[in-house]
């Protein structure tokens, strides 16, 4: 009974029902309208799952942004580097599970070999086993965020400065990863993959294997987020964002609240990252470009912040949209994404989904004002 | 060291002070030393002269001790070697013309501040609040109530109560994540709301809130909380008159159960709820006393009551 209690707090039963109906269209209906025949007019062609996986990864990524940015009001343009980290955790592990089917036959990463080493460096060890790679996954990026953001919080790093340390971070990263010394393969990163537990990367059903495990991920992220924003945590968090020295002053060490959300928020994204390689096939230093950050936080921006739901709207949204526009019209999607970024701030500081509260708002009224009438003589 | 006024009130027969604030009537000094405060560990330094507390009511359980404070910004000294000790339960208003330290003694004391040298003790001397981060004061017993009404908007009146709401088992990130509402938790809040009378805006968003009813319910956050020292800094400002009175009302309750300090320009305010106040000037304690003596004291009509 307590347990129905606390789920309703989520979300009330209509918020189930469009939750429920949701999960079902991304993890069954999708993945069926790909099985069916190629004349079925409304079939999702192979090559479309990775496609839709790889936003569904976006969408993780952007929850995970409204975790801290929307919710705690910290604003990171470093979320990238953990979804970056993530997927290189699952390239190696990917790397390593194909040794001796390289280009040149050897047991290590072709691109080891092309560099002349001889031995496996200390920190490729255990990326063969998958499971150890998919600790990696969280134990990596988490460890940074929670280091980074301990020091940051407790040095009281804020606003636009926090921002800029983050972007900073994520730009050293990127160099040090361009680097061959620095054995992830330099600027061409990891590619080439071959197989992940033992299953073909180009075997339609490894992909539709993927894009439901996408899904499913998805789903996870959004009602752990929920159980985290509507927990007393989650109020703690917005008045952190709020009115901080309060908290502060009502005995909650604000510090260990951010470090808390912050490094949740870095592990999100950073298994949204490690789903995202295997589907694009590739993983290279450019996801850590501080561009990749802004738009990750653009998405949320447009989509409404502190909703989870307009954030992850907003990445679906704003990526369906560049892959069209820069398959149709390959120079004009930057400015498209400029224009949209300036009139969702100028005009819609709540975002898309602010619009439905406007709507809602204006309807109550247009009601009272009905009843007022009805009420009169 | 000298030996300042004393303004000892009578002994009362209990030696719980709690509920009962220390009476307003003044009697003859009394010696000084604090020997028979109830406080663990408090023997005088056999090398010093036991600390001579300004206006302690009566040998009795001390509420809050600050001892020889000194803050200095930049070389200016905000607060210079101030010592203030207030019995359990007692309410006591600080005043002072603009820039005398009230507000860095309210700092210091609830660690936003660190003093240059000094100390700061609750009921017992087990902690030094000045060695003690916001938070740690505030889990001990420290509330605070910010010079502008500070509640938290985007909460509704009944959340921003739950947030302050006293917790067994402290305020950690995961007990926090995991935690319930339990029953006494909602009647305590419920029993808040009715004294603040914010009950019938239980679900308004606290930013909506007027600025009168801001103050109420930052008032009525700390009463949540339950500390045993309450800094409530200027909570008629912007007020209207009724409001003003209700306030007083709501201090007024506060005290004799928890230690009350308020700070406060408004003399008329100040006249209603008085009982001791000390004046400070630049950073030192002027004077300390009774509302009535304070009024008369030539030193204070200079520096600040003025006309």
């Amino acid at each position: 009974m307590r347990a129905r209690e606390r789920l309703l707090q989520f979300h009330d039963k209509k918020g189930w029902l469009f939750f429920g109906v949701a999960t079902l269209i991304t993890t069954v209906l999708i993945p069926l309208l790909n099985g069916m025949p190629k004349s079925f007019p409304l079939a999702v062609p192979d090559y479309m799952m990775p496609l839709i996986g790889k936003f569904l990864c976006f969408g993780m990524a952007a929850i995970a942004m409204d975790l801290i940015w929307g919710y705690t009001g910290i604003l990171s343009l470093g979320h990238g580097l953990f979804f970056a980290l993530g997927g290189y955790a699952m390239g190696m592990y990917l790397m390593r599970s194909m040794a001796g089917e390289g280009v040149y036959r050897s047991s290590l990463p072709d691109f080891m070999v092309f560099l002349d080493w001889k031995t496996l460096p200390w920190y490729w060890h255990g990326f063969e086993h998958f499971w150890f790679a998919a600790a990696m996954v969280l134990v990596v990026p988490g460890l940074l965020a929670f280091v980074f953001g301990w020091f940051a919080f407790r040095s009281r790093i804020k606003g636009v400065y926090l921002s800029i340390v983050t972007q900073a971070l994520t730009y050293a990263a990127m160099l040090l990863f361009f680097q061959n010394a620095t054995g992830f393969g330099g600027n061409n990163g990891l590619t080439d993959f071959k197989r992940l537990l033992g299953h073909s990367l180009q075997d339609p059903a490894t992909k539709k294997a993927l894009y439901v495990t996408s899904a499913i991920a998805l789903s996870g992220t959004y009602l752990l987020a929920r159980f985290v924003v509507t927990s007393k945590l989650g109020r703690v968090l917005t008045a952190v964002r709020d009115a901080e020295l309060k908290t502060r002053f009502c005995g909650y060490e604000s510090t260990r609240y951010k470090t808390f959300v912050w490094t949740l928020s870095a592990m999100l994204c950073a298994v949204a990252g490690a789903l995202y390689v295997p589907q694009v096939g590739i993983i290279n230093p450019s996801e850590m470009q501080p561009s990749n950050s802004i738009e990750l936080a653009i998405w949320a921006a447009v989509g409404g912040r502190g909703t989870l739901l307009g954030p992850l709207l907003g990445a679906l949204f704003l990526n369906g949209a560049k892959s069209f526009l820069t398959a149709a019209f390959p120079s004009a999607w930057l400015y498209v994404l400029g224009g949209i970024f300036v009139g969702v701030t100028l005009f819609l500081p709540q975002g898309f989904l602010g619009l439905a509260d406007v709507w809602r708002r204006r309807r109550a009224r247009a009601a009272a004002a009905a009843d007022k009438k009805a009420a009169g003589p | 060291m000298s030996v300042p006024p004393m303004d000892a009130t009578k002994p009362s027969d209990t030696d719980d002070v709690a509920g009962v604030a220390p009476d307003t009537q003044p009697t003859a000094d009394t010696s000084g030393i604090v020997k028979d405060l109830e406080v663990e560990g408090v023997t005088a330094k056999s090398s010093e002269p036991p600390i001579q507390p300004h206006a302690v009511a009566e040998p009795g359980p001390v509420g809050l001790w600050v001892e020889e404070l000194t803050v200095s910004f930049d070389g200016f000294k905000a607060l210079d070697n101030v010592t203030l000790i207030l019995a359990r339960g007692e309410l006591r208003c600080i005043i002072g013309p603009n820039g005398a330290g009230k507000t860095t003694l309210m700092d210091c004391i609830t660690g936003k501040t660190k003093p240059d040298t000094g100390q700061v003790f609750l009921e017992s001397r087990a902690h030094d609040l000045t060695e003690l981060s916001e938070c740690q004061i505030a889990e001990l017993g420290v509330g605070r109530k910010f010079q502008r009404p500070t509640v938290f908007p985007q909460h509704t009146v009944y959340e921003n109560c739950e947030l302050a709401l006293k917790v067994k088992g402290g305020r950690g990130v995961f007990r926090t994540l995991f935690a319930r509402m339990d029953r006494a938790g909602r009647e305590r809040i419920d029993e808040v709301l009715d004294i603040i009378g914010l009950k019938d805006r239980r679900h308004t968003k606290a930013g909506l809130l007027a600025h009168g009813h801001k103050q109420w319910l930052e008032i009525g956050m700390l009463l949540a909380m339950d500390p045993k020292v309450l800094l409530i800094d200027e909570p008629v400002a912007g007020m209207t008159q009724p409001e003003m009175e209700r306030t007083a009302e709501l201090v007024q309750k506060l005290a004799g159960e928890r230690t009350v300090v308020v700070v406060e320009h408004d003399m008329e305010f100040v006249r209603s709820i008085a009982r001791q106040v000390t004046v400070l000037h630049e950073g030192r304690i002027l004077a300390e006393g009774p509302m009535a003596e304070i009024q008369s004291n030539p030193r204070v009509i200079e520096v600040y009551l003025g006309t």
